[in-house]
């Protein structure tokens, strides 16, 4: 019963063996493979900027977004004004105070020249 | 334009505008002080709340200080020149080197009371909490200062 399958991989094998392909590539074969390739990828990133500016005409108009982002960004801008200010008035200050300091004690002043 | 696009940039010029908006104003006092003749005065006199003729004394007590503080630092600069010419030259201990010590700790003795008188004097300049209070931040970074224990090691 299981010699029929062997039989007729023996006749692949065979057959397989015989095969030779007569006809030849077209010419630019390779290049116009990696074009068609190319052509598949390009619409990929056309169609997330699409997405994009579709989400840009059509979302963000929308006062409930407009409103959000908005805020957000005003809140992120403040914030952040906000922080480099105090780091840029806490850094200030003691400077200044360190200066101050120098100013007044040789000891502290020879090795502030010495540095 | 497409209004999107429009919300988008204004969104980012109004985060831009918030930004500097905030930063500038709160940093203009850093900036006075930075900028003014004495910054380290300027400072003093914002950090205890000096009245305008409290700063006129502490100035005029500053600008007193400073010849004799400089005067300090030429004779602790000579006398460490000394000491070190001492040591470089001699590989035991002799008399000339413990006199040297000894010079450098009285002279470290006359500069802390020269300090400390100058303190006193800008401390009773003060109205009597941040006079207490200068007294405190200044002693801690003069006398009882880590980084100074640290450097006489």
């Amino acid at each position: 019963m299981n010699s029929e399958p062997c039989n007729h991989d023996e006749a692949l094998k065979k057959l397989l063996k015989e095969w030779r392909i007569k006809s030849s590539l077209p010419q630019n074969f390779q290049e116009s493979v990696w074009k068609r390739i190319e052509r598949t990828r390009i619409p990929k990133i056309a169609s997330v900027f699409a997405n994009l500016r579709n989400w840009l005409d059509t979302a963000l108009p929308r006062p409930i977004l407009t409103a959000c982002y908005l805020a957000v960004l005003l809140t992120a801008g403040l914030t952040g004004g906000l922080t480099q200010a105090h780091q840029k008035n806490v850094r200030v200050k003691g400077e200044l105070g360190e200066r101050y300091v120098h100013s007044i004690d040789p000891y502290q002043a020879r090795h502030e020249a010495a540095r | 334009m497409k209004k999107g696009a429009l919300i988008l940039i204004f969104g980012i010029a109004l985060a831009v505008v918030a930004y500097a908006g905030v930063y500038f104003a709160w940093t203009s006092q850093s900036r006075n002080l930075e900028q003014s003749e004495k910054p380290e005065l300027a400072w003093l006199k914002e950090e205890f709340h000096l009245s305008e003729s409290d700063f006129k004394r502490i100035s005029a007590l500053h600008a007193a200080y400073l010849p004799e503080c400089q005067e300090m630092c030429r004779k602790i600069e000579a006398q460490n020149a000394r000491l070190k010419d001492l040591l470089a030259t001699n590989s035991q201990m002799t008399a000339e080197i413990e006199s040297a010590l000894a010079e450098s700790a009285r002279l470290r003795a006359e500069c802390q009371t020269h300090m400390l008188r100058h303190f006193y004097a800008v401390s009773q300049t003060m109205p009597p909490e941040q006079g207490r209070r200068y007294l405190a931040w200044v002693q801690d970074r003069t006398f009882l200062s880590d980084e100074d224990m640290m450097r006489q090691k």
